[in-house]
């Protein structure tokens, strides 16, 4: 393991120095020659038909060159998969959220687009609106769409085993309702799209993007123009976090105007347009029925689950499945069933977040808590006896061939301190733990694998070619890594030609964790290839076998006689004069059921690794305002093999940010019928450099045998187990268990004044208020 | 985003300045450090047709200490009071109102005294896009006649004064100087508040605020700033509290108490000065007594202005009250400067 | 609106321009000089992405008149590194894994500059404040404190 090079060693990553002098362009960065301004005309309705819109005024204004509505556009609705087809974007008839967009301006500048939008004339006739996804259900509420009766947009139906039969077997079953309000991405960099034709009616896009292939083929179908027409380029992206992955409205409205007039257009989001235009998080609630055996271990599972998805489907089925998926991934169960329901709604629609399904994952380990309260088992025993083990399948029958789920929770515990702490906090001191399990990878069909393209130059440097996309998580050095390590040369030789639909083959995209292994892989594979045919000519000058050579450090060596070697570049020379070109191409599929499908058939092999995460944390809470200060905490994951600690432990700082302290503590968006109250960080509490507590790291390394040196996913089981942690955590210091998310200093506040009430009887008031004293003193 | 249109001035004197105002009249606004204002025009919010910079007023970027106390010229910055060793000393609840105004780089280097002071009042219905707002009615404050803050609506605008400069100094009985071209006035702090929602300044539109003064420091006195936010930075406060306390051998001869972030304009708690006069300094049963005082005055005029509920935020008046006044009568008794008090 | 005279100084360089009233100091950086290192991320003060230092002072340029700052010295991230040798703090952002997806560096990296020019000797509690305005999606922060007080650390090495 330690005799490679670059792998598995902390290095800066290479894109990080464009970043610190400012030379890195983001979308929004790019000016091209004859460059309009893009923007657009947005519902003030939740749920409205559009009768007429009258664009003639608009026209008039001066500087604008041309306006989009959804006459525009042809006429064919958008899902991500061919069951949920039930966006129209611009939509020529109906909206059915506040900030659909209705039209779009280009023009010589901002100014000038502005004042058009503002004249654009739209007749409405203003719908019944619904906001609440249980009162979607209800038999009187408006239906979004004519074709999803109830507003059921997906159910997804599991049912593994016979958990009635589990239940009545149990020695303890219990029932919770676990809640959470919509939670949103608010990546660094708002939504932005730079779009222009070139004379032959070749596309050229640029945006945030979690995989430029699952934009252009979408496109490619809006547009009516082919695939290789296209060209979704490499931009630098300010972070993505589950969002970004799919065409967004935006993408097709500037490819419309730019083709329209015929120049480039640049559309950036305000932050405002960003969170209310842009999928997002999604609100849920998720009753769970649990029944264990009386050492705590889980015997039957029945959860229904119902997530408010706004207007519109996304990646709906992925978005049901996940949180279940997550479950019975880190933990066993032996039957389990399983509805979980997405419901329309006249809100924006809702996707995966990072922390997707709080309410479901924190719902999970606080009812682990509950039940081992009744049962008198600590919290981390509850864990290890449901942890999820190697080599074995999960009820939907993936096969888990590496876990160190184990060695997660008592690594952590044990860093923690738990031993000491557990029920030995001062009060209003609390420490709580947390487990989950990631996907490395999703059921993607024919864009489920991964190629890549390398070739060699006469100096010995390397043209990596490969679509995967760098989000901001470092991507971009992973492959330099990888790339650099498998041919013996140093990263400074690696020059990267990735996410770019034009010249880059497909990948997967960012969305579902599987950059390292799958695009990686592909890498890897291609590098070994060249290597191969760079060998092959070098056992021949140095009179050795092909399996005895090593490259390394620019130098193809014989293994045991670190002397006897040859240049690399003298190599790729002597294969250059032999008229050969030095290239070679690599993939990989991952070995996963290609019959699985997410709602019609949710068995078999679901990805080809999982990443296993445990968090502790330790929290103080102010029992007169309820706000929480976090003191310390420690997150371990079972990565597979850790190719680079340093972006490790980032990955993992920021997912407890996201996570734990936002994501459980102050995230939430907050809602006036249709309207978003917080679209912008004033509002939306997104954590801050002031209030992060102290964080331990803890890398744990499984090897998986699929993943490329054994790697597995970085940092998403740490924003998941650590959700679960604080939310934990929280309960433990107030001695009260939350169950709506997130847990903002109000419900704090009044969860322990209840508590205080219901602990003092009735009858005597005067009891009452001396304990209630103690709590809040002055009231 | 974008401002709108708009003529700038940066007038020399503070006498130019003046004069400028007086022509331009409400069509004009004063723009010091403009981090409240210039997202305000961004939002549509206002539109003023000219701006006078106070940039180059050194007359009124000047911090002091006299005979009488402290001397700051409005357009001080907030990071100029914080390095000014005389406030850290004597005036720690200045410090600590200051020091908690939004983020450092936000405001601290050009946000100025006199902006956090004059600063508009706020709301969650109100303080939105163009484009939030144009889906729904006109609210009062934007020239309509609904409030969505207040339960049934109203046919006031509920906005909350958000200032948390203004709490502390209130309690220490600054004085605020006003000039027009004109005039020039001295009143004291509090009587710079309209308690009017829609227009929350006494000022006229050809007046300016010009200088605040500060009462020097007096033995056995003692003065906090407290605020409650659910972030320790950038965030306005939901409920602050700024208090003064007077002491003279142990017992409690002065107090102050005022309440920022709940009301209209800083809420002034009446009662105080009654309950805790004479009264050992630091009794906590008298505090605690104030502090459910300032809750239920402040439940009179708390409005759903915030995303944070109403209910909590009342009941959070009572708490900050308590903090801010147990502090500065720590302060009195022990009669130590901000550095050793904290 | 009628244009009017900017004196200014960027990153050493001076520049003598006309310049709209209601134009922002981050729209002139951005488009009208091409020094897009800045970034907007929110518009409206909260986020610090447009964050440049203007007379060594850390101050939001979404917020700020080019007008403003007339006479002033602006820097902002393209003007950190001297000579093609990178300021300290960008060398010590890039060691520590402090950039991620990199659209917060470039504030984050004036507001640790601002302090480090006013308080070379911060500490961590320090450093933490003086980033407090700025919103990091990606990192957690942790590791863009430690890039700074690396830097902090250094300078206390060499008196
Ligand atoms: C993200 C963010 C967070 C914030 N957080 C807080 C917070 O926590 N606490 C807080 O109190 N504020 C906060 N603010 C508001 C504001 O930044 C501060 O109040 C700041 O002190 C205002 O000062 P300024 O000089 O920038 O004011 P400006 O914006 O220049 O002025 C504000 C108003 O006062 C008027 N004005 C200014 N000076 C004078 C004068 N001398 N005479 C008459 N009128 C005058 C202006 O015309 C304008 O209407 C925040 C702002 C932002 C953007
Ligand atoms: S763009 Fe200026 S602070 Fe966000
Ligand atoms: S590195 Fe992405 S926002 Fe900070």
């Amino acid at each position: 393991m330690s005799n490679y090079a670059f792998i598995g060693k902390s290095m800066p990553r290479v894109d990080s120095r464009a970043k610190v002098t400012g030379e890195a362009l983001f979308t929004a960065d790019l000016r091209l020659p004859k460059m309009l301004t893009g923007k657009i005309l947005r519902s003030p309705y939740p749920h409205a038909r559009i009768l007429n819109i009258d664009i003639s005024e608009a026209l008039r204004v001066p500087g604008v060159k041309a306006i989009v509505t959804g006459r525009d556009v042809i006429q064919r609705k958008w899902g991500v998969f061919g069951y949920t087809q039930d966006q129209q974007f611009l939509p020529a008839d109906r909206v059915r959220f506040i900030g659909e967009e209705v039209a779009a301006v280009a023009a010589v500048d901002e100014d000038s687009a502005q004042r058009a939008i503002d004249c654009i004339r739209v007749d409405y006739e203003i719908l019944e609106a619904v906001f609440d996804a249980m009162e979607s259900l209800a038999p009187t509420a408006p239906l979004l769409h004519d074709n999803f009766p109830h507003n059921i947009n997906v159910h997804v139906p599991i049912n593994v085993g016979d958990v009635e039969k589990g239940f009545a077997e149990s020695y303890y079953v219990r029932e919770d309702t676990f809640t959470a309000s919509e939670d949103s991405y608010f990546q660094g960099e708002p939504y932005a799209v730079v779009a222009r034709f070139d004379t032959d009616n070749n596309l050229e896009i640029w945006m945030p993007n979690a995989g430029p292939h699952m934009k252009a083929k979408p496109l490619s179908n809006a547009l009516g123009i082919p695939l290789n027409k296209i060209r979704v380029r490499k931009i630098t992206i300010g972070g993505a976090f589950g969002g970004r992955s799919e065409i967004a409205p935006a993408d097709l409205i500037c490819a419309l105007l730019a083709r329209k007039i015929g120049r480039p257009v640049k559309i950036v989001y305000t932050r405002e347009e960003n969170s209310i235009a842009t999928r997002q998080g999604h609100a849920l609630i998720t009753t769970i029925k649990t029944g264990v055996r009386q050492d705590g271990r889980v015997i039957a599972r029945d959860v229904t689950c119902y997530m408010d998805g706004g207007a519109y489907s996304s990646t709906g089925p992925i978005a049901v499945s996940v949180p279940f998926l997550c479950m019975e991934q880190a933990y066993k169960m032996e039957h389990v069933r399983y509805n979980g329901y997405r419901i329309y709604t006249n809100k924006p629609p809702r996707g995966m977040i990072r922390i997707h399904g709080r309410a479901f994952a924190c719902g999970v380990d606080t009812q682990l808590d509950m039940i081992g309260e009744h049962l008198g088992i600590d919290p981390v025993t509850m864990r290890l006896v449901n942890a999820r083990e190697p080599g074995e399948f999960t009820n939907t029958k993936s096969h888990v061939a590496s876990c160190a789920m184990k060695e997660t929770i008592t690594k952590a515990a044990e860093k923690s301190g738990w031993n000491d702490k557990w029920g030995k906090l001062p009060p209003l001191r609390g420490i709580g733990i947390g487990c989950n399990s990631v996907q490395t990878g999703f059921p993607m069909g024919i864009r489920g694998g991964s190629q890549a393209i390398i070739k060699l130059n006469e100096d010995g440097g390397a043209t990596v070619i490969s679509g995967v996309v760098d989000n901001g998580q470092g991507n971009d050095n992973m492959l330099v890594q990888i790339a650099a390590e498998e041919l013996g040369i140093r990263t400074e030789d690696v020059q990267l030609v990735t996410a770019d639909t034009e010249v880059t083959p497909s990948d997967p995209g960012a969305y579902s964790q599987v950059s390292t292994f799958i695009g990686g892989h592909a890498v890897k594979n291609a590098a070994e290839n060249v290597r191969r045919q760079l060998f092959e000519i070098a056992a021949k000058t140095l009179n050795v076998k092909v399996d005895d050579l090593k490259a390394r450090d620019r130098m193809i060596y014989v293994k045991d006689s670190p002397d006897t070697g040859i240049p690399l570049k003298k190599v790729v020379r002597m294969i250059l004069a032999q008229g050969k070109s030095v290239s070679g191409q690599g993939d990989y599929w991952p070995k996963v059921d290609p019959k699985r499908e997410w709602v019609k058939n949710p068995f078999g092999q679901m990805c080809g690794a999982f990443s296993f995460g445990t968090t502790v944390a330790e929290v103080e809470v102010d029992p007169e305002t309820g706000k929480v200060t976090v003191l310390e905490v420690t997150a371990a994951q079972d990565v597979g093999f850790a190719l680079n600690p340093l972006v490790l432990e980032g990955q993992f700082q920021g997912s407890i940010a996201m996570g734990g302290q936002g994501g459980i503590l102050t995230e939430g968006h907050v809602w006036d019928g249709g309207s978003v109250l917080n679209p912008t960080q004033l509002e939306y509490k997104v954590p801050l450099a002031c209030d992060m507590p102290k964080i331990n790291t803890i890398i744990i390394e499984s090897n998986d045998p699929e993943g490329p040196y054994g790697t597995k996913e970085s940092g998403m089981s740490i924003a998941m187990s650590a959700a679960q942690a604080y939310a934990a955590a929280v309960s433990n210091a107030i001695g009260v268990y939350m169950t709506d998310f997130p847990l903002t200093p109000d419900k704090i506040l009044e969860a322990l004044q209840n508590k205080v009430e219901s602990e003092t009887p009735n009858q005597n008031e005067d009891v009452m208020e001396k304990a209630l004293e103690l709590i809040v003193p002055a009231v | 985003m974008r401002l709108p249109p708009f003529a700038y001035d940066r007038p020399r004197d503070l006498y130019e300045a003046l004069e400028l105002l007086n022509s331009y009249g409400k069509d004009c606004k004063v723009l010091a450090g403009g981090t409240d204002l210039l997202v305000r025009m961004k939002q549509g919010l206002v539109a003023p047709t000219h701006l006078v910079s106070l940039k180059a007023l050194s007359e009124l970027a000047e911090i002091k200490e006299t005979g009488d106390g402290l001397q700051i010229g409005a357009a001080v910055k907030l990071s100029d009071i914080l390095a000014y060793q005389p406030v850290q000393d004597h005036w720690p609840g200045l410090f600590e109102a200051v020091k908690a105004i939004g983020a450092p780089s936000i405001q601290h280097f050009s946000g100025t005294i006199g902006g956090n002071l004059c600063q508009d009042n706020r709301c969650q219905f109100y303080d939105q896009s163009k484009f939030f707002r144009a889906a729904r009615q006109t609210c009062n404050k934007a020239g309509g006649s609904t409030c969505f803050a207040w339960k049934g609506g109203s046919d006031k605008c509920h906005s909350a004064c958000q200032s948390d400069s203004a709490p502390i100094l209130i309690a220490m009985d600054a004085k605020v100087v006003i000039k027009s071209k004109n005039e020039t006035r001295t009143m004291p702090l509090e009587e710079l508040y309209s308690s009017v929602g829609e227009r929350p300044l006494t000022l006229a539109d050809n007046e300016m605020l010009t200088e605040i003064l500060v009462p020097a420091p007096t033995p056995g006195a003692g003065t906090a700033f407290e605020k409650l936010a659910y972030r320790s930075s950038i965030d306005y406060a939901m409920v602050s509290a700024g208090a003064f306390v007077q002491t003279e051998g142990g017992r409690t001869t002065r107090v102050r108490l005022v309440i920022g972030a709940v009301a209209r304009g800083p809420l002034s708690i009446a009662t105080v000065e009654k309950t805790l006069k004479n009264r050992p300094a630091g009794d906590q049963q008298a505090i605690n007594e104030v502090a459910i005082d300032a809750m239920n005055t402040a439940a009179a005029f708390i409005a759903n202005n915030m995303t944070q509920p109403v209910e909590y935020r009342t009941k959070m008046v009572s708490v900050i009250a308590k903090r801010a006044l147990t502090r500065a009568a720590e302060r009195a008794i022990s009669q130590k400067g901000f550095l050793e008090a904290k | 609106m009628n244009k009017q005279p900017l004196e200014i100084s960027i990153n050493g360089d001076c520049y003598s321009l006309a310049v709209e009233p209601n134009r922002t100091l981050l729209e002139l950086l951005r488009e009208d000089l091409d020094l897009t290192g800045a970034k907007e991320g929110c518009g409206e003060g909260v986020c610090g992405g447009c964050t440049v230092l203007m007379d060594g002072k850390p101050v939001r340029s979404c917020l700020t008149l080019a007008l403003e700052a007339s006479g002033t010295h602006i820097t902002t991230v393209e003007g950190l590194a001297q000579k093609g040798e990178l300021d300290p703090l960008q060398q010590s952002f890039i060691e520590h894994g402090a950039v991620q997806c990199g659209f917060c560096t470039s504030g984050m990296l004036m507001a640790a500059k601002g302090l480090a020019l006013n308080n070379p000797h911060a500490g961590n509690k320090e450093i933490r404040n003086a980033i407090s305005g700025h919103i990091c999606r990606c990192t957690g922060y942790t590791k863009i404190i430690e890039a700074v007080e690396a830097v902090v650390d250094r300078s206390l090495e060499k008196r």
